[in-house]
């Protein structure tokens, strides 16, 4: 894999690159940030929503189904002790065309996407101060 | 804690302005809270909400889990965020009369 740099810009503002792309992320200013970028939770549950969306994308390419105007609306609700995401919803939109019938099937093979499989099954992060 | 005054009355709101006291709930609460939050007047479609909420809240005394609230009440999450621009917790709930919800909305 390759390397993902996080580097503080200001505060809670950090900016993110990797492979040459760049993204930035910040804290709201009730959570003591500048909102200048989405928060890392916010980024995540987008990152869960984008691979589904990619693994669908996938499915309909592999079936020779339309593929185009997939869409997701998402939403989390965190939770206390310890603080994190307790539940994540998610509205999947297919593509015009889309059989009917193939609805479940591609419903079923969206908890399958390695975000998904990363949520359901812990990581292990190593973490150590260099 | 805080006070918030709504048509003469005053009801104690905690600090993300939600309702201390739900049973001190009526319309002209949800009316007042809604023209905080910005929307400008509350539609039928609102209230299906806003009424799905309070009763569920006063049968269970919690909040429903979203997609309860969407299947139920018949509306997209898309929708809802459309209805409640601060969202199903931070909107719905608190116009509702709801307080602040844990896990659920």
């Amino acid at each position: 894999m390759d390397l993902i740099r996080v580097e503080q810009l200001a505060g809670q503002h950090f900016r993110v690159t990797v492979r040459g792309h760049v993204f930035e992320t910040d804290m709201s200013l009730a959570d003591h940030g500048n909102d200048a970028a989405p928060s890392p939770s916010e980024l995540l549950v987008g990152a869960l929503g984008a691979c589904m969306g990619m693994l669908v994308n996938r499915y309909c390419v592999n079936h020779e189904y339309p593929a185009e105007g997939i869409g997701l609306d998402m939403t989390f609700q965190l939770a206390d002790k310890p603080k994190r995401i307790a539940a994540i919803t998610a509205d999947l939109t297919l593509p015009e065309g889309f059989p009917e019938d193939r609805r479940e099937a591609v419903q079923r093979a969206v908890h399958s996407c390695v975000v998904h499989n990363t949520l359901d099954v812990k990581p292990e992060i190593d973490l150590d101060v260099v | 804690m805080a006070d918030i005054e709504i048509n003469g009355q005053v009801y104690q709101i905690d600090e993300d302005g939600f309702m201390q006291e739900p049973d001190k709930w009526n319309e002209d609460v949800a009316k007042g809270f809604a023209k905080l939050e910005g929307i400008e007047s509350l539609t039928e479609d609102h209230w299906k909400v806003i009424n799905y909420l309070r009763d569920y809240y006063l049968k269970f005394q919690i909040a429903p889990m979203i997609r309860k609230l969407c299947k139920e009440s018949g509306f997209k999450l898309k929708e809802i965020y459309d209805l409640f621009p601060s969202g199903p917790a931070k909107g719905a709930c608190k116009l509702a009369g709801l307080p602040k919800p844990t896990g659920c909305v």
